[in-house]
């Protein structure tokens, strides 16, 4: 993996590890990091995006908590062997839930009937495939 | 020898207690208490004047203040000795010493005061930043000047760092750089740095606490990632003033909402209870609002 | 309404000390002419003092406050500023009026030639604003015009004041200086500062060096180092161990006036003083009692013994007191300049040593040339007497500012009291020079009671110097170190 596969925005209210245990969380479960897959080095990516590496190894030391990654010697990070990809449905529901949170707050404030909304996010989902 | 194999727990880099100093009458800090834990990148973030500089080059000891005392690597700011200053490197505002001094003599002006010089860090930087070397500093754009005094603090390979606006007169690819640069330092030599600015979106780049001083007074100083969990902005409907709620940092009227807005902070992981108010919306707040919450 | 706003134009197109200090000039001027009108021996020359003196006056006021109209012009052409040109003209035009038609005007009135003080108020004019327009190197030997004119001028057969070709005369010089002025006025707009080098660069352009737009005092910019680079002595090399002589390398740090001086520069400065003591030397020979002679080695004198006090304090009030933070706080934190109390004597070497120094070696190096020019009966004495307060008065300013006290802005009487000190050396000068060089005939002039007045006066200066720099000194070694700025 390359550390420009990474998004980070600096300005955001979400803290810089938290948008990097986010990331690499939907990548894993999704499968696009398949267990074995070495990540870039702190170093890495702190440098290719000027960014704390504190706040790189805390994002990673918190995945390995959970279990995502584990720590190869002598050559870095990796996915976990246990990090399976097709976890439950219900677990995968669950990392999307906060942006659904945020969704539905938008569509609250600017007043949309439930409906239109919906279609519309069928209608976008259909696109992607 | 001794101080040097006790264990340095309380042994902050960069310590201060009541600082306060007055220009010609007018308090520009107030009793501020200033802690720079080791290893951190701490961003001081405040409005013009609001007293960065001053603080800044109080903690160097560059000027004598009113009341309080501050402590650089464990030894009185006052007092430093060459083995301190051998570990400091320290860019002011505006680095303007030395302007007759071409940008190589200048380097090899202070090469001789620092036993751990990194010469070829020098080349390599000046090769690109394609500055060259023949060059009389006085002859330098703002933004060069400024470039070199970054060099000349970061050969030094110092324990501390301390910036004063360093990114202020840099363009968007050198301070890009220039952040990198620091980053990279905090996470590979452990160096402490002190970095002063008013441009947010750099400090959250690197920044691993953030400092707001705003009128000569410390008002937060936390980890940039604890402030961003723990604080959030709360609007409150009614235009009557709202009763002074448990972990509020600042708060304003809101003449659109027809209600108020104010900055609270979590107190024992839990939100204040008036969040759960009809009407009350809590909202997650950036660094950058969350400094003009508090500076306006 | 369109006048007033000249006038304000006019008035403070310079920064606040050097406006009121040209008015203190005019005003000494003046006061001199009054003087010298009701004390001079030669009735009948002596009503042409005055116009003279105000001359030198308003000379003074155009180098330093009128030149800089040229500034104005060029910071209001920058920003594109309506009838920038006709603004500047009504300022030129009421400081024309100010220091030549009015005073002429006055003088006419009370008797003098008007045509002749009109033309000699013109020139004045001309050569101050030429001052201000020279390099500032040249701009000094402004100061020997007067002489020069006066030694070639009998030679050349020029008429002098009162004479009956000296209208003629004076307004034909008038004329090439103000059309000299006129050139130099339009090259000075359209230049760009930063394409000249250092010695090309005319006084009044350096004047916005630092600081920028017109708050640059004068001082200040003569205390800047010069960049052309040919003064410093020692070009850091690698592996040139600072370590080894730290005093010399701290006044690398503090820049001009104690930097070292290069071999190049020191050769250039033996020669000027050399081409100074020629001049005077001649001049000496040739008209050993005259007037002009008198303020020529004044002028010398003036210029070594109390401006290299100045300049010192000006460029150390600059490091300490500027708005920077840029070399004395570099300075307080470079390793390798000892403990406290080291760097404290070091610094103390660097600034008060190389200004005694200096002045001792000024001392032993004008001594011969005061030897030859014994004479003229210049007193040995005397100038002894002037280096030594020259070398304390620049120790006390010095440890003024070394003490942090030229920071506070709230002792602003403290300039009073030095600006009251320096009009003391002043008035003490004179009549010492009048008896070192007047001989018995001026010492039959003044009277009786002047050469203990004059004693007691120079022993209270001596004595209260000494005074301040033990004060000073004293709270110097009471900072917690040597490099606090404000």
């Amino acid at each position: 993996m390359d550390a420009s596969l990474l998004t980070i925005t600096p300005g955001a209210a979400e803290p810089i590890y938290r948008q990097i245990v986010e990331q690499l969380r939907r990548m894993i479960a999704g499968g696009q990091l398949p267990p074995g897959e070495l990540l870039p080095s702190v170093r890495e990516v702190a440098g290719f995006h000027a960014i704390n590496p504190m706040t790189v190894s805390r994002a990673y030391s918190l995945l390995e908590g959970e279990g995502l990654l584990e720590r190869l010697r002598g050559t870095g990070m990796a996915v976990a062997q246990r990090a399976r990809r097709a976890r439950s449905e219900a677990e995968r529901m669950s990392l999307l839930e906060p942006r659904l949170h945020d969704l539905a707050r938008a569509a609250r404030e600017l007043e949309l009937p439930a409906g239109r909304v919906l279609r519309r996010l069928g209608e976008l989902l259909e696109d992607g495939e | 020898m001794n101080a040097m194999l006790k264990p340095q727990i309380d042994n902050a880099p960069l310590q201060a207690r009541g600082i306060s100093k007055r220009y010609d009458g007018r308090p520009v800090l107030d009793a501020v208490d200033f802690t720079l834990p080791e290893g951190a990148v701490l961003g001081l973030i405040g409005r013009n004047g609001a007293g960065k500089s001053t603080l800044i080059r109080a903690l160097m000891g560059l000027i004598e203040v009113d009341a309080g005392s501050a402590t650089v690597l464990g030894e009185p700011a006052l007092a430093m000795g060459d083995r301190v200053k051998e570990q400091l490197g320290y860019v002011p505002q505006q680095p303007d010493a030395l302007g007759w001094l071409r940008i190589d003599e200048m380097f090899a002006l202070l090469s001789g005061f620092y036993p751990r010089w990194d010469q070829a860090f020098v080349d390599s930087q000046l090769e690109r930043a394609r500055l060259p070397r023949d060059r009389a500093l006085a002859k330098l754009s703002p933004g060069e000047r400024q470039q070199v005094a970054l060099i000349r603090a970061l050969a030094v390979r110092p324990r501390l760092l301390v910036l004063d606006e360093p990114a202020a007169a840099l363009d968007p690819v050198a301070r890009r750089e220039l952040l990198r640069e620091i980053a990279l330092r905090a996470g590979e030599s452990g160096t402490s740095v002190l970095f002063s600015t008013h441009i947010v979106s750099d400090l959250e780049r690197v920044a691993s606490h953030v400092a707001f001083l705003h009128e000569g007074r410390l008002l937060l100083q936390a980890p940039l990632d604890d402030l961003k969990e723990r604080c959030a902005r709360l609007w409150l409907p009614g235009t009557a003033s709202p009763p002074r709620i448990a972990g509020e940092i600042s708060r304003r009227p809101q003449q659109a909402f027809g209600g108020w807005s104010l900055v609270v902070q979590q107190r024992d992981g839990r939100w204040p209870v008036e969040a759960q108010q009809p009407g009350a919306r809590l909202e997650a707040l950036g660094l950058e609002d969350l400094f003009v919450e508090i500076a306006e | 309404m369109k006048a007033l706003a000249s006038l304000r134009g006019a008035w403070l197109c310079a920064d606040r000390n050097t406006r009121w200090l040209g008015v203190a000039f005019v005003g000494l001027a003046a006061f001199g002419g009054v003087a010298v009108e009701l004390f001079s021996p030669h009735r009948h020359r002596a009503i042409y003092a005055m116009p003279i003196l105000l001359g030198l006056g308003f000379a003074f006021w155009w180098a330093f406050v009128g030149g800089r109209l040229v500034l104005l012009q060029r910071d209001l052409r920058e920003s594109r500023f309506p009838g920038a040109s006709r603004f500047i003209a009504g300022c030129f035009g009421l400081t024309l009026l100010a220091t030549v038609l009015l005073p002429a005007a006055i003088l006419g009135l009370g008797g003098l030639p008007f045509l002749q003080v009109l033309a000699l108020l013109v020139l004045c004019a001309g050569v101050g604003l030429l001052w201000a327009w020279l390099p500032l190197a040249a701009s000094m030997w402004i100061g020997f015009l007067p002489l020069v004119a006066n030694n070639l001028g009998p030679a050349l057969g020029w008429p002098s004041m009162g004479d009956a070709g000296f209208t003629r005369f004076a307004a034909l010089w008038a004329a090439l200086f103000a059309l000299t002025a006129i050139g130099c006025w339009r090259w000075l707009l359209g230049i760009d500062p930063a394409r000249l080098k250092t010695w090309q660069t005319p006084m009044v352009l350096r004047l916005r060096c630092r600081g920028g737009g017109l708050s640059g005092g004068w001082l200040h910019a003569a205390s800047l180092p010069d960049h052309g680079q040919t003064w410093i002595a020692v070009r850091p090399q690698a592996n040139f161990d600072q370590r080894a002589k730290p005093a010399r390398m701290l006044r690398v740090w503090l820049g001009p006036p104690f930097a070292p001086l290069s071999r190049q520069t020191r050769l250039r400065q033996a020669l000027l003083a050399g081409v100074a003591a020629v001049i005077m030397a001649i001049a000496a020979f040739y008209q050993p009692t005259h007037s002009l002679t008198l303020a020529g080695i004044f002028w010398l004198i003036f210029f070594g013994a109390v401006m290299v006090p100045v300049m010192s304090y000006a460029r150390l009030h600059l490091l300490y007191a500027g708005k920077r933070d840029s070399e004395i706080g570099e300075l307080a934190l470079l390793p390798g300049l000892g403990h406290t109390e080291q760097a404290r004597r070091t610094l103390l070497r660097a600034t008060l040593g190389i200004s005694t120094l200096r002045v001792a070696l000024g001392v032993v190096a004008a001594l011969p040339a005061l030897l030859l020019l014994h004479a003229a009966r210049v007193s040995l004495p005397g100038t002894l007497l002037l280096a030594v307060i020259s070398g304390l008065g620049s120790a006390a300013g010095m440890l003024y500012v070394l003490s942090g006290h030229s920071a506070d802005r709230r002792r602003w009487w403290h300039y009073l009291v030095g600006a009251g000190g320096l009009i003391g050396v002043m008035a003490l000068l004179t009549p010492l020079m009048v008896y070192a060089i007047g001989g018995s005939r001026a010492q039959d002039a003044l009277p009786g009671w002047m050469l203990p007045a004059l004693a007691a006066g120079w022993a209270l200066l001596v004595v209260l110097l000494i005074a301040t720099t033990r004060r000073y000194l004293r709270l110097f070694r009471q900072r917690p170190h040597p490099f606090l700025q404000r």
